[in-house]
């Protein structure tokens, strides 16, 4: 009774991209390029009809950006600006520069015919040009979140990423409002924009007056809160395209409207959750659909007719990668050191941001449907996306190898210190215990020495905790603790103790070559790890669960036992909730922590 | 290019469902109704502003795959061995019976003796779209009346694909045609089904299990299982074609084996949260579509002559079910729950009554699809609301029904947790929780996304159970609104105040924070104890410290049983516990 061809082609896609899911699983790749891998596998059986599946497709854009919009609370958006952000921002600035200028020289090297039969149709125009700009500034994976939720890793490269990740993603998004609601060629930018404009203002509208009514009116029913939610969406895609303004713009502006309350409708979320996950992978897997290679068996044949048309997409999608996983780690690292920042730290966030991000793929596949971006261009962008992030991953898995390797080489120079008060270790301190970290953990551990006179040595590499650890400290080397020479400006040797307290694998197995000659203990939060630590010479393992489960054995065992009913157990543990009551050295960790606090 | 522009058919369907769903839910109507109404309204019927188009299609066709699939994930072979006997004897007699009916009342009618065979042949079914829908929405398709009626409907989808096999062949030249196909239809469906229960038994564990941990990518891989099913069934034909074999299986079928092979593993129920929404988008636009494709002329050239059918219909098709399902020894309520369910005609009449109108030369005109699709929506929409309130109903009726009462009835097999704890999380923290609980409490429950903490659970001899905390659906598995005493090892705000909404004031609820903050919301939130594991942790490690600095001996005795324990290296260590810590 249907035609299924679209159904057909949805199948083939998938059933496809299944195998290639599970062997990149296996290579530990991540899905997003596996799945414009397996587009890119079906696309060359020629099944697919690209328009049909590339309408799916922009669902799949719609949920992607919708949701991420969702998360943005318009009350609380930050207008301070960090260090990092400004890093972020610098990065994307010269990234994005010489994309331009590389697309540029391309366009007219292949103007002037230098390579014989080898050309465009089209001349690479700026227009075109920024395209190739955007993809190599933009390096986000759509993380979203970290912008709001604190960072909670320990480790500083581990943040230092996330939060460059969310900056990307807001410029993205900020590109695809501008590119698809400026660029329009009849209509002003201006009356563009102000579509745009009004479209958010109606969501922030909705957000305030009538999703309350929404949420009255579907009394409670989570299908109907989802199939309104998916309504309220569509609506919004519909206005922007009555607008003639880019789905985007709409989908993010439906994303505003709709009240993020992953508490009381959970299940609803859970599901625009499914049904994102379901539409993005068509889009992933139809724009690896949509690039042409050429075919094997025709380059046999003829090669400089077949392979002609693809040098130009070749080397564009050559060059970003270049652009990407060469050049963008230099600048990121480059500009992190000059903030302060190791020079560890930096190369391995530069290595896990060394790739092009998910939302160039959308913005190059808007420009496409909107006719901005010539066809060699986009697939260049679209090669270059999957393998940047493929090499990424690679690079992301051995980061620290390759960061030995360039120390091995010296291409990293001597570690930087850009303040001169990095080591404020006096020269004779020995049988002191060194605190690895000046996270929650640290804080309290140097309490802890000041009480009862023990003297310590703090080792922070994070420039956002210096201001504190100036203050707070007696003793304290800021390095990359894994720097040969922060473990001669800590005298080591001579103490007593090493504590680390960062989860980190690369800082442990450091610390534990020190075992022979002091008491090493570390940190996991995975018990099976134990055991191996200490065959590996740790005094001792601190598992932070292991540890509490002790106390809480006491409350629950006094609880079952009805020593307690559960009326004065909650009253008698929420007074001690209270500062006042607590114990002394628990509030004051928890009053010196609001600063800084990233390295919790 | 297909100009579908998002303006288009799909966003008027979605929308205009989405209005009249939340009306209907408002006014307290099952929301099928709503759908089904809207595309009254919305089609050709009503205001005509939408036709069917390929998009809307394939949704709608996606829409019953994902609906076998999800009710596929749903069956545990199991569970429902016991009742496949009891379903083979009852759906084929039924389906005779209502077939008979159903030929006669056509024959009564003005009908031609062709097209009254037709019509005898379309009214057999129920609708699997309605049934399923409404048991998913009333928490009740694995009650033993749901397991019935998704049984009768499963051989009721068989025979559907036979017959459509027989349609697509065109008019048969006789009792032999008929029975080839026939044969290959069944051939098919049993290598199918062998092949999706081998693969649950010898493929799928060890792939599921590599990717169990990575929600995403889960639903990924089970997506692509499903579409791998609905290729091969959808394409069959293109497939046996070149050995001269002209085959068919429906799609449905297809999806319900491929969700059948998942449910056997331990990772079904995630499965299930995930998919569960897709389907609903889905099968709103399936509702909705069915009456797009109809002219109100053709709609309504019978609409006397199916009032009619449609009263009598459902009176017969309850009348044989509940005969049926009392002679296999049903006890009375679920024979009588189990056969209201099944009085409407299904969708699957009117997929039917298009083959025979396309079939050439047609068996039947449009006039007489339009009767049998009016037949179809009326029984429906009725039979949602006999679902809808099948409970109360059967309180209503119990005391005429007596003299049916079963002395020795069919048991349902009983496994629903009541009183017992539930933990969230697997880690050392919620393990020793689980040695202490356990000398109080009988039935303990692990809720866990980890495959190896959930292997590690189940081989200490607790029940696991694999999924994430966020579904409802692995909540209400777990029994936490009957829970005495939950135990939440998740430090997530978000996880544990979704357990706090769910449980009641007679459960006492632990749960874990990160900061003073969290802990003082979740004590807000109504928490009896909030474990601060950090701050815990850091405050035994310095007591530990403490002995360090002043005596390394004290020190090295204070670990000890730390040190054995994180020797083992085991999640679950089978090593005696400290006796609680030191007081402070």
């Amino acid at each position: 009774m249907t035609d299924v061809a679209l159904l057909t082609a949805m199948a083939i896609l998938f059933v496809v991209a299944g195998p290639v899911l599970l062997i990149a699983k296996g290579l530990r790749l991540s899905i997003i390029p596996s799945l414009i891998l397996a587009g890119l596998f079906v696309g060359q059986l020629g099944l697919i009809d690209g328009a049909l599946m590339l309408e799916l497709a922009r669902l799949g854009i719609a949920f992607l950006v919708f949701t991420f919009s969702v998360q943005i609370h318009t009350e609380e958006v930050r207008t301070v600006v960090s260090n990092t952000e400004v890093v972020a921002i610098v990065q994307a600035f010269v990234l994005g520069v010489l994309g331009i200028l590389f697309a540029l020289v391309v366009g007219i090297v292949l103007e002037s015919g230098v390579v014989p039969g080898v050309g465009l149709e089209e001349p690479v125009t700026v227009e075109q040009a920024l395209f190739v700009g955007i993809a190599a500034a933009l390096s986000s994976v759509i993380v979203g979140t970290a912008l709001f939720a604190k960072p909670q890793s320990d480790i500083v490269h581990d943040y230092l990423s996330s939060e460059i990740d969310s900056v990307s993603d807001f410029l993205a998004v900020f590109v695809l409002l501008v590119v698809s609601a400026g660029t329009f060629a009849l209509d002003p930018i201006a009356t563009q924009f102000g579509y745009g404009v009004m479209l958010l203002g109606a969501a922030i509208v909705i957000n305030r007056y009538l999703f309350g009514i929404m949420e009255r009116l579907a009394s409670g029913s989570d299908e109907a809160m989802l199939i309104s939610i998916v309504a309220l969406l569509i609506v919004f895609l519909a206005a922007a395209d009555f607008l003639d303004t880019s789905i985007v713009v709409g989908a993010f502006a439906a994303g505003l409207a709709v009240r993020d309350n992953p508490v009381e409708y959970s299940e609803v979320f859970n599901g625009l959750n499914s049904i994102q996950e379901f539409f993005v992978a068509i889009f992933f897997a139809t724009v690896g659909a949509l690039v042409t290679l050429p075919s094997p068996l025709a380059v046999t044949a003829d090669p400089s007719a077949t392979l002609g048309p693809f040098v130009p997409v070749a080397t564009i999608a050559l060059g970003l990668v270049v652009l990407t996983v060469v050049i963008k780690p230099i600048v990121i690292g480059v500009l992190l050191v000059y903030n302060g920042y190791d020079r560890r730290s930096a190369t391995v966030t530069g290595l896990t941001l060394d790739h092009v991000g998910a939302f160039s793929v959308i913005v190059a596949i808007e420009a496409l449907i909107l006719g901005l971006l010539i066809e060699p261009v986009f697939e260049g962008i679209i090669l270059a996306a999957a393998v940047s992030m493929i090499l990424s991953n690679l690079t992301h898995t051995y980061d620290e190898e390759i960061y030995g390797l360039l120390v091995d080489r010296g291409w990293l120079g001597q570690p930087y210190h850009d303040v001169d008060d990095w080591n404020s270790v006096p020269e004779d301190m020995s049988d002191h215990v060194v605190i690895v970290g000046y996270g929650r953990h640290g804080r309290r551990l140097v309490e802890f020495c000041e009480e009862v006179d023990q003297p310590y040595v703090v080792i922070e590499n994070n420039p956002q905790a210096l201001p504190d650890l100036r203050a707070n400290c007696g003793a304290y080397v800021f390095a990359d603790a894994i720097e040969p020479e922060t473990a001669d400006a800590s005298n080591l040797e001579a103490a007593r103790l090493v504590i680390s307290t960062a989860d980190s694998k690369p800082l442990t197995e450091h610390f534990l070559s020190f075992s022979d000659t002091v008491d090493v203990i570390v940190r996991t939060r995975e018990l099976p790890m134990a055991a191996d630590l200490i065959e590996r010479g740790a005094t001792y393992v601190i598992v932070p669960d292991l540890l509490a489960a002790d106390q809480l054995a006491d409350s629950l065992g006094a609880l079952l036992n009805g020593e307690y009913d559960p009326d004065e157990l909650r009253a008698e543990s929420m007074s001690e909730l209270n500062p006042e009551r607590a114990p002394p050295r628990f509030s004051t960790a928890e009053s010196t922590s609001h600063t800084g606090e990233p390295n919790r | 290019m297909v100009d579908v522009g998002l303006a288009s058919d799909v966003a008027i369907i979605l929308v205009a469902a989405a209005l009249v769903g939340v009306l209907a839910v408002r006014l307290g109507q099952p929301t099928i109704i709503g759908y089904i109404l809207t595309g009254v309204v919305i089609g050709p019927v009503g205001l005509g502003l939408v036709e069917p188009s390929i998009i809307t299609d394939t949704m709608a066709e996606l829409g019953l795959a994902f609906l076998l699939f999800l009710l596929g994930i749903k069956m545990r072979i199991d569970e429902i061995r016991h009742l496949i006997a009891p379903i083979v004897k009852i759906s084929i007699p039924q389906m005779v019976a209502v077939g008979a009916v159903g030929f006669g009342f056509a024959v009564l009618l003005p009908f031609s003796f062709e097209e009254a065979v037709i019509i005898g042949l379309a009214v057999v079914y129920s609708s699997t779209a309605v049934v399923i829908k409404m048991l998913n929405d009333k928490g009740e398709a694995t009650s033993l009346h749901g397991k019935i009626d998704v049984g009768v409907l499963l051989a009721q989808d068989i025979v559907v694909v036979i017959i459509l096999a027989v349609l697509a062949a065109g008019r048969p030249d006789g009792v032999a045609d008929v029975a080839v196909t026939l044969g290959i239809v069944m051939v098919l469906v049993t290598i199918t089904t062998v092949a999706a229960i081998a693969a649950s038994r010898y493929v799928l564990p060890s792939l599921f299990r590599q990717i169990a941990d990575d929600t995403r990518l889960l639903f990924l891989v089970a997506i692509s299982w499903l579409f791998l099913f609905v290729l091969v069934s959808d394409q069959i034909n293109l497939i046996l074609s070149p050995i001269g074999i002209d085959a068919y299986l429906s799609i449905e079928m297809g999806a319900f084996l491929a969700g059948l092979a998942i449910a056997q593993l331990p990772y079904s129920k995630d499965l299930q949260g995930l998919v569960n929404p897709l389907t609903d988008l889905f099968v709103m636009v399936f509702f909705v579509s069915v009456a797009l494709d109809f002219e109100a002329s053709d709609l309504l050239a019978y609409w006397q002559e199916a009032v009619v059918v449609a009263v009598g219909l459902m009176i017969v098709k309850f009348v044989v079910f509940f005969l049926l399902l009392n002679w296999q020894r049903f006890d009375l309520e679920t024979t009588f729950l189990g056969s209201i369910g099944m009085i409407q005609v299904s969708e699957f009449g009117i997929v039917v009554a298009v083959a025979a109108v396309e079939s050439e030369p047609p068996f039947i005109g449009q006039a007489e699809l339009g009767f049998i699709t009016l037949v179809a929506l009326m029984t429906m929409s009725v039979s949602v609301y006999f679902i809808q309130y099948n409970r109360q109903l059967f309180e209503r009726v119990e005391p005429y029904l007596s003299r049916w009462e079963q002395s020795d009835p069919v048991q349902p097999a009983d496994t629903e947790y009541r009183n017992h704890v539930v933990v969230i999380g697997y880690d050392e923290i919620a393990r020793r929780a689980l040695r202490i609980l356990e000398e109080q409490y009988d039935q303990i429950v692990v809720i866990d996304r980890n495959v190896e903490h959930v292997e590690a659970i189940e081989d200490a001899g607790y029940d696991a159970l694999f999924g994430d905390f966020k579904y409802a659906k692995i909540r209400k598995d777990a029994g936490v609104k009957y829970a005495d005493f939950v135990f939440s090892s998740s430090d997530q705000v978000e996880i544990n105040e979704i357990l706090l909404r769910e449980t009641t004031e007679e459960t006492t609820v632990f749960v874990e924070a990160r900061t003073v903050e969290e802990a003082a919301q979740l004590y807000d939130a109504g928490a009896e104890y909030v474990v601060l594991a950090p701050q815990l942790g850091i405050a035994q490690f310095i007591e530990y410290l403490e002995s360090y600095v002043g005596d390394r001996s004290t020190f090295d005795r204070e670990i000890a049983a730390d040190m054995e324990l994180l020797r083992s290296g085991q999640l679950f260590p089978d090593i005696t516990d400290r006796v609680g810590g030191d007081d402070d």
